[in-house]
């Protein structure tokens, strides 16, 4: 998986990536992805949550607690908290 | 101060004046009850403070070190183990990993003034789907007011309180829980009736009950972390829970293996010994080969708690899931080698029959088998990527001489580990190079465990997303069942090679220890073939050598007849000298 790391991503690429892992989840085109839907209502359960954490930590090489996902319900707002989260140090 | 060795306190389970004996286990099996005499040496002993942090004025630092306190209790009776003290331990983590100051302490000084702290989180029209719960709690002006129903709850009774995960608001998510803490003195108005017992073939002395709620008012200040936390926290303060408890029951295997080598030696069948048999000595042989592989995995474990929390959600669930299994294989193996004394439930072996249903309790009870799976799926694709890129090895994880500092419980995480540090023993070139150097026989197991890696490692890259989610396919626990065994066949070679200069390990003290271990191990390698994955691994190695059963059945034979037990680490038991059997022998024939 491509590290792309998280001072370098805006909201906007973090949003765009999300909303293509979601598509793939639900296996619909992205664009049909509404980035203020609950993720719950796009089909994503907090079981996901934990896949789409790591998937996250190894593409924007940041730490991630899977509650997070769990505290921003929608790709918009995932992706604003992500983009404000420090690089780790691994 | 060190606190008096169990094994001297409960001293010689077959002898007939000590504290606990192998008879008055059986007997208050039958009467349902736990032995009385070893409830209140437990509680004057201490058990409860050994469940609280140092830091909190218990005597918790090390969890191994816990582990080898409590591991008396459990070599004679597992359900001692668990209703009179374990079942306040997975309580209690919930409060170190979550609790603010004021119910730290609170609890912290219940547990060391001797109380018990029922854990109520189960209801079984739910099973361990946490955010299926129903039982719920309301918040008013006097407080929090809950209805509902908690079921299969040890000593919900008795115990003085109890720590509630109850549904707090919202469509069910992972945020519409919360943990209460439910003080039976400190209540408000409404009921709860906590009277109805349920009868149990297993761990039958344990006082299971239910719990129905009719408007109880708690205090609005009961909560254990904030509210909406009670999922985040379950899965994080389990994970000390998962890791301790299989390391505790490997101690009723350790003791019927025991057991059955002195049936064995006694039982004359077609004119000679049972141990005489080669197929007796093989069943023996495989039980130690799977209490060996489970100890591995399960100390593993528990170290892995200190030196790498980030690591445990997956490798707990891994040890819970692959510990207990091999735990049961190994009591159903000996099961055999008992024959027909199994059914006859006389006082010298009947002990054998109650911890087999104890046991058998073990993989369903806190956390089942197939919820443990299921929580190494979603990790699985990450888990794959960070094995593939290695890491460091660290020897600590599988030596038991190492010191452990309490633990960090905030480090706990729901993640998958930055490595892992079972795995990564099976990728380690200097543990390869001194298998091939020290044991060259064993070369072709070690290349089967590193070619299953890569089996595993490409199944789990071809894993489609909507297989991780809750809907999951049949595929992928059958890679989360294999990067389990992954896990303990890493386990066995690090403790291994950790072990093979430490005067306590099997390891050292035997060459074939490591041989029957990865036999044992390799066994779980028979897959059902899986559509997609080829024939779902590869072949398993040649039966059980004659040669190497015999010399570890000695090997056996030499750790019990030395007054050692018999898991990964070889420390002395109070149990019948075997020199004793060996007189008496000498004197009938």
């Amino acid at each position: 998986m491509t590290d792309i790391r998280s001072d370098e991503v805006s909201g906007d690429t973090l949003r765009e990536w999300l909303r293509e892992r979601v598509a793939a989840y639900g296996d619909v085109p992205a664009g049909g992805v509404d980035v203020d839907a609950q993720l719950t209502d796009l089909g994503l359960d907090s079981v996901y949550a934990l896949t789409l954490c790591g998937d996250i930590e190894d593409t924007f090489g940041i730490d991630l607690d899977p509650s997070v996902i769990w505290d921003h319900g929608t790709i918009r707002e995932l992706a604003d908290a992500l983009a404000g989260m420090p690089a780790s140090n691994q | 101060m060190t606190p008096a060795d169990l094994e001297q306190v409960f001293g010689d389970p077959t002898a007939p004046d000590a504290l606990l004996t192998h008879h008055a286990i059986l007997a208050a099996d039958r009467r349902r009850e736990l032995v009385p005499d070893a409830e209140s040496a437990l509680t004057h002993w201490g058990f409860g403070a050994e469940f609280v942090p140092a830091s909190l004025g218990g005597r918790w630092v090390s969890s191994e070190d816990l582990v080898r306190r409590i591991l008396p209790v459990f070599r004679r009776d597992p359900a001692l183990g668990l209703g009179q003290g374990v079942t306040s331990l997975m309580a209690a983590v919930n409060v170190w990993v979550a609790g603010d100051e004021r119910v730290r302490h609170d609890v912290a000084a219940a547990l060391i003034g001797g109380e018990r702290i029922a854990t109520g989180f189960h209801e079984l029209a739910h099973g361990n789907d946490l955010l299926g719960n129903e039982c719920a709690a309301t918040l008013g002006p006097d407080g929090w007011t809950i209805t509902g129903r908690k079921e299969v709850i040890n000593n919900i009774d008795r115990a003085e309180s109890a720590l509630l995960f109850v549904h707090t608001g919202g469509e069910p998510s992972a945020r519409a829980f919360s943990l209460l803490h439910w003080r039976k003195d400190r209540t408000g108005s409404g009921a709860a009736d906590t009277g109805y017992r349920f009868e149990t073939a297993g761990m039958r002395g344990c006082q299971i009950g239910a719990v129905t709620f009719d408007r109880l008012v708690v205090g609005a200040d009961r909560f254990v972390g904030e509210p909406g936390a009670a999922v985040s926290t379950a899965l994080r303060a389990f994970q000390v829970t998962r890791a301790v408890l299989p390391a505790l029951t490997n101690g009723a295997l350790d003791s019927a293996t025991r057991l059955a080598l002195d049936y064995a030696r006694r039982r004359d069948l077609y004119g000679s010994t049972v141990w005489q048999l080669p197929h007796a000595r093989h069943l023996l042989v495989r039980a130690w080969g799977a209490l060996l592989v489970s100890d591995a995995l399960a100390r593993a474990g528990v170290r892995l708690l200190h030196r790498h929390p980030d690591e445990t959600f997956l490798a707990t669930a891994a040890a819970k899931y692959l510990a207990p299994a091999l735990m049961n294989a190994g009591m159903a193996d000996l099961s055999t080698l008992f024959g027909s004394s199994f059914y006859a439930v006389e006082d010298e072996y009947g002990i054998f029959e109650k911890w087999l249903r104890d046991l058998i309790v073990v993989p369903i009870g806190h956390a089942g088998s197939v919820a443990c799976l299921l929580s190494l799926v979603p990790g699985l694709p990450t888990w794959a990527r960070r094995v593939a890129r290695g890491g460091s090895y660290d020897g600590a994880v599988f030596d038991g001489r190492g010191e452990l500092g309490e633990l960090d419980f905030g480090a706990l995480g729901l993640g998958v580990g930055r490595q892992d540090s079972l795995v990564i023993a099976l990728q380690d070139k200097a543990i390869t190079e001194a298998v091939r150097s020290e044991q060259p026989a064993l070369v072709p197991i070690l290349e089967l465990w590193q070619g299953e890696l890569t089996a595993v490692l490409s199944g789990v890259r071809e894993l489609a997303p909507n297989e991780l989610g809750s809907d999951v396919s049949p595929r992928a626990m059958e890679l989360a069942r294999r990067a389990a065994g992954l896990m303990a066949a890493g386990a066995v070679l690090g403790t291994w090679f950790e072990g093979r200069d430490d005067p306590a390990s099997p390891f050292a003290a035997t060459g074939d220890a490591l041989a029957v271990a990865l036999l044992r191990v390799t066994e779980l390698l028979s897959h059902v073939p899986v559509a997609g994955l080829g024939d779902g691994g590869p072949e398993r190695p040649a039966t059980w050598p004659q040669e190497v059963c015999d010399r570890a059945a000695r090997a056996v034979e030499r750790t019990v007849d030395a007054g050692l037990c018999l898991g990964t680490e070889q420390g002395p038991i109070s149990w019948k000298r075997p020199s004793a059997f060996t007189t008496e022998r000498e004197q009938r024939d």
